[in-house]
């Protein structure tokens, strides 16, 4: 291709949004593409993506030679948050056999809001124990299936083996005021390790 | 055509890494030159007519966000368009404080 002189850019006066990243993640059909949807302005978008993926079972990801890439199935939404700002949504897929090496999305992002299903808690443990060991500011957000709501605070963080600092909070997928009021809780709990 | 193909094989882009949510926009050498160009180079210099980032331009490609970071770097480089990189992230590893403060607040205005 031609080159073309090294300073054409945008038109003067035009200014750039800061765009940002925050991932959906938990157990399969745990209603990821559902709150990812509810929360989207465009249609969410299922994306086919090549990562790479690494073992169960290993604590330091980083310090893994073997890696192997694999393809997997995201969900991607939008928020315009005002003229200086665009928020990602990455749903990231349940499997929980493998917990795949989501350093790509997990870098420089906002964090993550980790979906729970009471009737099935052990398949959020590869994302909790994931966003712990990359320090990924993270909220628990229990999904609201029927009968989930019986249960106290104190038994479900027992049961998920949280600490007290990663906030607990219910939620419905399906519902736009509550699944925005998980991403509240994530930007103050991020915004608790920033400052 | 698999879509490596498209890229000479190459993952990753020369230069600097990409996130996926960089947006990207087309100049105007980009708007000018568009019609000269490759198709799947066309199409990504008309996607930055309006401010798209990496990963819709891959979807829209139907690419993995790889293969549209490869494509996109030649085009940055030739000058058809401007790559906004993310603001750098703050000591702990994400946003900084005022940006997440922008988002808090946006957030609940919604």
């Amino acid at each position: 291709m031609d080159s073309a002189p090294a300073d054409v850019g945008l038109e003067a006066g035009v200014s750039v949004p800061t765009p940002l990243k925050i991932l959906v993640a938990g157990g399969f059909g745990v209603g990821k593409t559902t709150m990812v949807g509810t929360l989207s302005e465009i249609p969410p978008l299922n994306t086919e993506q090549t990562m790479t993926e690494v073992s169960e079972g290993v604590d330091d990801l980083a310090a893994v030679p073997d890696k192997r890439t694999t393809t997997v199935a995201m969900d991607f939404g939008r928020i315009t948050i005002d003229d200086s700002m665009i928020l990602y949504l990455f749903g990231t897929p349940g499997q929980t056999r493998f917990w795949f090496m989501w350093d790509e999305l997990a870098s420089g992002a906002v964090g993550a809001v980790v979906l729970v299903d009471l009737r099935r808690i052990d398949d959020c443990f590869a994302a909790v124990d994931y966003f712990e060991n990359r320090r990924l500011p993270f909220v628990v957000a229990v999904n609201g299936f029927p009968d989930t709501y019986e249960f106290p605070e104190s038994t479900v963080r027992e049961a998920l083996l949280i600490s007290q600092d990663v906030p607990l909070l219910w939620t419905d997928a399906r519902d736009g005021e509550l699944s925005r009021s998980a991403l509240v809780s994530l930007v103050e709990h991020a915004l608790s390790r920033a400052s | 055509m698999p879509a490596y193909a498209l890229t000479n094989g190459r993952t990753r882009p020369r230069g600097r890494d990409t996130p996926i949510e960089s947006l990207v926009s087309v100049t105007e050498y980009g708007r000018r030159g568009a019609a000269a160009l490759e198709i799947e180079y066309r199409r990504i210099v008309e996607m930055g007519d309006q401010l798209i980032s990496l990963m819709e331009i891959g979807y829209a490609l139907g690419v993995p966000v790889g293969v549209a970071r490869v494509l996109v770097s030649d085009l940055a480089e030739s000058g058809h368009l401007v790559v906004h990189a993310p603001p750098p992230v703050a000591a702990y590893g994400g946003p900084s404080q005022e940006i997440l403060e922008r988002l808090l607040d946006g957030l609940r205005a919604c």
